[in-house]
C-alpha cells in the first residue's frame, strides 16, 4: 500500500511540478529553522547542567540597599565562603572563584597569550565542580601557592608536543606556577569560562594585595556553596545573613547600607540572571522564549501552506477521491492516502532541510554567538528530532486536506459537481491571515529593533567616540611605565590627545559612596568614580557646564580637586553648575576631601539600558589607571595604531600590544541586542519567503478556479488592469486584515522591549504602516504573475473548456 | 431486475438515469422505497456492510473513464484489488490477466492521458472486470466513444453477460446501444414508462 502512495507522491512532483516544489521548500524552510532554534535553545538550556550536583550548587549573591540606591551583584567577600562552610552545617562544600579583572598575561617562555580564562580557585572545585582530571591527582592539585590545572586546550597551546605536568608558566611576567593536573575542556555551556585553575592560595601574595584573601567587606570573589540534599534554601540564606549581621552589620549600619543574600541555583545563573559584575554576559530567558515561539510559528505557518494548497487542488482531487471510493475504497484508506503523501512530501522536505540547516547554521553562529553544529547533540537525537518534527510536520499538514478530502461523497464529484471547491475557503482565508499576520509582527519587531539600535549608535552620548583608542593597562609594570608612554605618543603627529583613567565608556565602572563634605552620615550617594589622568574631559570630548576640568597648570588638582557631573550635582541637591564649584565633597569616613573645580555635563558611560547616573572624577597617579584613551586624527588611524604599537613594543616588550577603538567598544554595549535583531531579521525574512511562496501556490490556483469567471467578464467588455485589479484585491484584503491583527500586538510587544532602556525612540503608526504597505508590495508582487496571466489569457479559452 | 440480465435503462435527461445506477451501486440512498440486493435489505444495512457488498458485487464504468490521471494503467488495474487487501503476488497475476484478456499488455506503463478515449474506457472495463463482479453498472459507457470503440465496449459487456453470467446494468441515450440490452426500461421523469423485453439481437456479436 506504502508504495502505492509514494508513486502517487512522486507523480505528483511530476505532474504538479510547482505545487510539489512550493510545499517541499516552504516545509523545509520550516523544519530547517526549526531545528536551528531548538539547537540554540537546547544549548542555552544546558548551561552549568553539567555539574553531577548542579541541582544542589548554588551562587552566593548580594542584595543591598545602600543611601542613594540599590545594589545587586553576583559577588561576594572573599572571607566568607569558608567561614560559612564551617557553620553552617547545610553547607556541605563551598568553592570561590577569582576570574581576572581583564585578562591576564601568561607565557611560557617566547610563548605569550593574554588569557581571560585564568582563574583562582579553591582546592575544593573538584568537590563543588566536576571537572574531569585526566593528569595529575584530585587531592593536592590546588593546594600549594603557585599550582595550576590546565585544560587540554591550554597544554596543547603552550606544551605543544611535550608533558605539560610539572612544567612551569608564568603569569603577567612575574609569578611561576607549576602544572599540577591537566583536566578535559570545561563545557562552553558554563557560565564561567576556566582555562586555567590556579590555586586560591596563591593570593596570599600582592597580586590582589597581601590581605585580599581575608577582606570581609569587598566584593571581589564569587562563592559557590554545595548544599547538602534536602537543605532548606531559605533557612540557609536566614543563617548567611545572620552571619554577614554578625561580622560586618556595624561597618554597613555605619554607612546607612543594608546587605542580604539570596542563593542563585547555578543552573539558573546563565538565563535569569542579570546581577551586577556577571563573569560572562549572560543570556536571556526572553530571547529564548521569543526564538521559541518564532520557530513555532515557522513550522505552523510552512505546513499552513500545505494545508492551504492541499485544500485548494480539492477541486481536482474530489474527482479521484469518488473513484477511489467507487472501487471500494473506505474513508479510513483515503485519510492514509493522504497521509501518507504528505509524509512523503515532508520526508523529501527534511532531506532539503538538513541541506538548509548546514547552510544556514553558520550565519545562525556568527548573529547569535553561538558555536552549533548539526550534530551538536549527537547523531541520534539530531535524527530523531528531524524525523519527529518530519513526521509530526506530515500528520499536521496532511491532517486537514486528508479528513477534509476524504469525506466527499463519491455521487457528487463524479457527476462533475465541484464538491470541493467551495470547502475550506473561509479556513483558507483564515490561515492566510494567520500567515501574514505573524510575518507582520516578526517584521514590525526587526525593524524596531534596528530602529532602536540605530539611535542609540546616533545618539549623542555626551562624548565623542569616534577616533579614540583604547588599551588596557593591565598589569602595575605597565602602569608604572604610563607617564612615560604618555609623553611618547603624545609627540606623535597622528595623535590629538591622551589620557587614563580607571574606568573608560564601555568597559567597568566602579561605584563609590560620597557626599557633600558638611552632609549628615546618611546623606552619601553611591556615584560612579573615576579616577583619571589630566585631559580627560578634553580627550573624550565632555562639556564642562561651569568651572575648568584637571589642568596641569594647577598643581594642587592632583591634591584634591573634584569634577563632577549634573547628575551628582543634583544628587547633591546643589541647585546650579556655577554656584557648585568651589564647594568640598569628600568619601566617607573623611580619607579624601576636595574641592569642586568644574561641573561637566552627564555622559554616557554605560549603556542606553542604564539611567544616567552622578559620577565623581579626580586625578590619581598612574596604578589607578586601567584605560588609556589616545585620540587621533581622523583619517590616521592606521598610521597611529602601528606608531603606537611601535611605541609600546619598545617600552613593554614583555607585553602584548593590544587595543581596540572607543566606539566599537561602545557598540559591544549592545551585543545582545544586536544579536537579537538580526535573529529576528533572519527569521522574519524566512518567515514572509513561506508565506510568499504560499500565496504564490495559492494565486494561481485561485486564478485557475476563476477562469470561467476571469473570461466571462472579459467578454462583458472588463479590461486587463480591471482584471488584475479585481484578482490583487483579494490578496489586499488578506494582507490589510493580517495587518489590523498583528500591528496592535506588535507594537505593545515592542514597546515593552524598548521600555527596557532608558532611552529609546519612539514610534508610532508611521512605522506600522510602512512596515504593512512594504508587506503589500511584496504580496502583490508574489501574486502579480498570476494575475497577469490570469487577466491576459485569451477568454475564449476560458469558455471553450465548459 | 434478475441475475444475469443484461439491462439498458433509457431516457431524456433528467429522468433519473444516473440517480438509480448510484442507488443500484449504493453510491446513493434512496429518499424513499426499498432496495433488496439478493437478499440483504440495502435500505438498511451499515455503510460498512454496504462497502462490503459493493466491493464484493459491483464493478462501475462510467462514460468520462475515471481513472486515476497519475497512476499507470497497470496501477489503475491494481487499484481495487489493494483496497480488497489481495496479496501482492495473486494481485500481479490477476492484474495481468485482465492485462491479456484486454491486449493492454504493451499499454500497462502509459498513463491515462497517453491513451485513446477507446483505451481509456477498456481500462475502465477491465478494472471494473477485476473484481469479478456480479454486477456492472456502466452510465454511458459510449457516450464519448467513436462507434467502433464503442462496439468493442458494448461487445465485452454481452459477452460477460452471456458466458460468465455478469449482471450488467447500462444507461445510454441511443436506441443502437440500448439494443445490445436484452430488455429495455424507459424512464421519463424519475418514472418507469416503459418496460420491454428485447426478443431479437440486431447487433451482431463481433469478435
Amino acid at each position: 500500500m506504502f508504495s502505492n502512495y509514494l508513486a502517487i507522491a512522486l507523480r505528483l512532483i511530476r505532474t504538479h511540478p510547482g505545487y510539489a516544489l512550493i510545499n517541499i521548500v516552504g516545509l523545509a524552510v520550516g523544519i530547517a529553522a526549526f531545528f536551528v532554534i531548538t539547537l540554540f535553545i537546547t544549548d542555552e538550556l544546558s548551561y552549568d547542567r553539567h555539574h553531577q550536583n548542579s541541582d544542589r550548587i548554588y551562587r552566593v549573591a548580594i542584595e543591598g540597599v545602600t543611601p542613594n540606591g540599590d545594589m545587586r551583584t553576583a559577588m561576594s567577600s572573599p572571607s566568607w565562603a569558608p567561614e560559612l562552610d564551617d557553620e553552617i552545617p547545610e553547607i556541605e562544600s563551598m568553592v570561590r572563584l577569582r576570574p581576572p579583572n581583564q585578562m591576564w598575561l601568561v607565557a611560557k617562555d617566547d610563548l605569550k597569550f593574554y588569557e581571560k580564562g585564568f582563574v583562582f580557585i579553591d582546592s575544593t572545585a573538584f568537590d563543588v565542580f566536576s571537572f574531569e582530571l585526566i593528569r595529575g591527582t584530585q587531592s593536592g592539585a590546588l593546594s600549594a601557592p603557585f599550582s595550576v590545572v590546565i585544560t587540554e586546550s591550554m597544554a596543547a597551546k603552550y606544551f605543544p608536543g611535550t608533558e605539560a605536568l610539572g612544567q612551569n608558566l608564568r603569569l603577567d611576567n612575574s609569578y611561576d606556577f607549576t602544572v599540577t593536573g591537566i583536566i578535559k575542556d570545561i563545557r562552553q555551556q558554563s557560565h564561567f569560562k576556566a582555562d586555567f585553575l590556579a590555586s586560591m592560595s596563591s593570593l596570599n601574595t600582592p597580586i590582589y594585595g597581601e590581605n585580599f584573601l581575608q577582606q570581609n567587606l569587598a566584593f571581589a570573589m564569587y562563592s559557590y556553596v554545595l548544599l547538602s540534599e534536602g537543605a532548606d534554601v531559605a533557612a540557609v540564606t536566614a543563617k548567611i545573613d545572620d552571619y554577614i549581621v554578625r561580622t560586618i552589620g556595624p561597618i554597613l549600619e555605619s554607612v546607612g547600607a543594608k546587605l542580604t543574600s539570596f542563593l542563585q541555583p547555578i543552573e539558573s545563573i546563565h538565563l535569569e540572571s542579570h546581577l551586577d559584575n556577571e563573569i560572562l554576559a549572560n543570556g536571556n530567558l526572553g530571547t529564548v522564549y521569543a526564538l521559541g515561539a518564532i520557530a513555532l510559528f515557522i513550522l505552523v505557518i510552512a505546513c499552513i501552506n500545505y494545508m492551504n494548497l492541499a485544500t485548494a487542488r480539492s477541486a481536482s482531487r474530489s474527482r479521484e477521491v469518488g473513484i477511489r471510493k467507487v472501487l471500494g475504497a473506505e474513508r479510513p484508506q483515503l485519510i492514509r492516502q493522504f497521509l501518507g503523501e504528505s509524509i512523503v512530501l515532508s520526508l523529501m522536505s527534511m532531506i532539503l532541510a538538513v541541506g538548509l540547516v548546514l547552510m544556514i547554521l553558520p550565519s545562525f553562529n556568527s548573529a547569535a554567538q553561538k558555536s552549533l553544529s548539526l550534530l551538536s547533540g549527537g547523531f541520534a537525537s539530531a535524527a530523531l528530532l528531524f524525523l519527529s518534527i518530519t513526521l509530526l510536520c506530515g500528520v499536521a499538514a496532511g491532517s486537514y486536506p486528508a479528513f477534509f478530502l476524504s469525506s466527499f461523497s463519491p455521487a457528487s464529484t463524479l457527476k462533475g459537481g465541484n464538491a470541493g471547491s467551495k470547502g475550506g475557503g473561509l479556513l483558507r482565508k483564515v490561515l492566510v491571515v494567520f500567515q501574514f499576520s505573524t510575518s507582520i509582527a516578526l517584521i514590525i519587531a526587526t525593524v524596531v529593533v534596528f530602529r532602536q539600535l540605530d539611535f542609540t549608535r546616533k545618539m549623542d552620548l555626551g562624548f565623542d567616540r569616534e577616533q579614540v583608542i583604547v588599551l588596557q593597562l593591565s598589569d602595575p609594570n605597565i602602569r608604572t611605565l604610563y607617564p612615560m608612554f604618555k609623553d611618547r605618543v603624545t609627540e606623535l603627529p597622528s595623535v590629538i590627545g591622551m589620557t587614563a583613567s580607571s574606568a573608560a565608556p564601555g568597559y567597568f565602572i566602579q561605584n563609590s559612596l560620597v557626599a557633600p563634605e558638611d552632609a549628615p552620615q546618611d546623606e552619601q550617594m553611591l556615584t560612579q568614580n573615576f579616577a583619571t589622568d589630566f585631559d580627560f574631559a578634553e580627550t573624550l570630548g565632555l562639556t564642562v557646564l561651569a568651572g575648568r576640568t584637571h589642568s596641569e597648570d594647577h598643581p594642587t588638582d592632583s591634591l584634591g580637586a573634584w569634577v563632577i557631573n549634573e547628575s551628582a550635582m543634583k544628587g547633591f541637591g546643589w541647585e546650579d553648575p556655577a554656584s557648585s564649584v568651589g564647594r568640598r565633597v569628600s568619601f566617607p569616613g573623611g580619607n579624601f576631601t576636595g574641592e569642586v573645580i568644574g561641573v561637566i555635563k552627564d555622559f554616557h558611560a554605560e549603556s542606553l539600558h542604564e539611567p544616567l547616573e552622578p559620577a565623581v572624577f579626580r586625578v590619581f597617579n598612574e596604578q589607578a589607571y586601567f584605560y588609556a584613551l589616545i585620540r587621533i586624527r581622523a583619517g590616521s588611524a592606521g598610521q597611529a595604531v602601528e606608531e603606537i604599537g611601535q611605541i609600546w613594543q619598545a617600552l613593554y616588550p614583555a607585553y602584548i600590544y593590544q587595543y581596540s577603538f572607543l566606539d566599537d567598544d561602545v557598540d559591544k554595549l549592545y551585543a545582545s541586542d544586536l544579536t537579537l535583531g538580526r535573529l529576528f531579521g533572519g527569521f522574519s525574512f524566512l518567515t514572509i519567503l513561506i508565506a510568499c511562496l504560499g500565496l504564490f501556490g495559492l494565486a494561481s490556483f485561485t486564478a485557475e478556479q476563476r477562469t470561467k469567471e476571469i473570461g466571462v467578464r472579459k467578454v462583458m467588455g472588463a479590461s486587463t488592469s480591471e482584471i488584475m485589479m479585481l484578482l490583487s484585491t483579494d490578496f489586499a484584503r488578506y494582507v490589510g486584515i493580517a495587518f489590523l491583527i498583528s500591528s496592535p500586538l506588535a507594537w505593545i510587544g515592542m514597546n515593552r522591549w524598548l521600555d527596557t532602556f532608558n532611552y529609546r525612540v519612539s514610534f508610532g503608526i508611521g512605522t506600522l504602516l510602512l512596515v504593512g504597505v512594504g508587506v503589500l508590495a511584496i504580496s502583490l508582487i508574489t501574486v502579480a504573475y498570476q494575475t497577469i496571466k490570469a487577466s491576459l489569457a485569451n477568454p475564449v479559452d476560458a469558455l471553450k473548456h465548459e | 431486475m434478475k441475475e444475469g440480465e443484461f439491462v439498458s435503462i433509457m431516457g431524456p435527461s433528467g429522468s433519473g438515469k444516473s440517480t438509480i445506477l448510484h442507488i443500484l451501486g449504493m453510491l446513493d440512498e434512496p429518499s424513499t422505497g426499498e432496495y433488496f440486493f439478493f437478499d440483504q435489505p440495502v435500505h438498511k444495512i451499515s455503510e460498512r456492510k454496504r462497502t462490503d457488498l459493493h466491493r464484493e458485487y459491483i464493478g462501475f464504468v462510467f462514460q468520462a473513464y475515471h481513472l486515476i490521471d497519475d497512476l499507470t494503467v497497470y496501477e489503475n488495474l491494481e487499484t481495487p484489488l489493494l483496497y480488497k487487501k489481495i496479496k501482492g503476488s495473486e494481485r500481479k497475476s490477476m492484474v495481468a490477466e485482465m492485462l491479456d484478456r484486454f491486449n493492454m499488455v504493451a499499454k500497462k506503463d502509459l498513463f491515462p492521458s497517453q491513451l485513446s478515449g477507446g483505451q481509456q474506457q477498456l481500462v475502465g472495463v477491465a478494472r471494473a472486470l477485476i473484481m469479478q463482479p456480479k454486477l456492472i453498472l456502466a452510465d454511458e459507457p459510449t457516450g464519448n466513444l467513436h462507434t467502433g470503440q464503442g462496439e468493442v465496449v458494448m461487445d465485452w459487456f454481452r459477452r460477460l453477460n452471456k458466458e460468465d453470467g455478469v449482471t450488467v446494468i447500462q444507461v445510454t441515450h441511443s436506441d443502437h446501444w440500448a439494443s445490445y440490452g436484452d430488455r429495455v426500461i424507459e424512464l421519463v421523469d424519475g418514472r418507469v414508462e416503459r418496460d420491454v423485453q428485447n426478443e431479437s439481437h440486431p447487433a451482431p456479436i463481433h469478435s
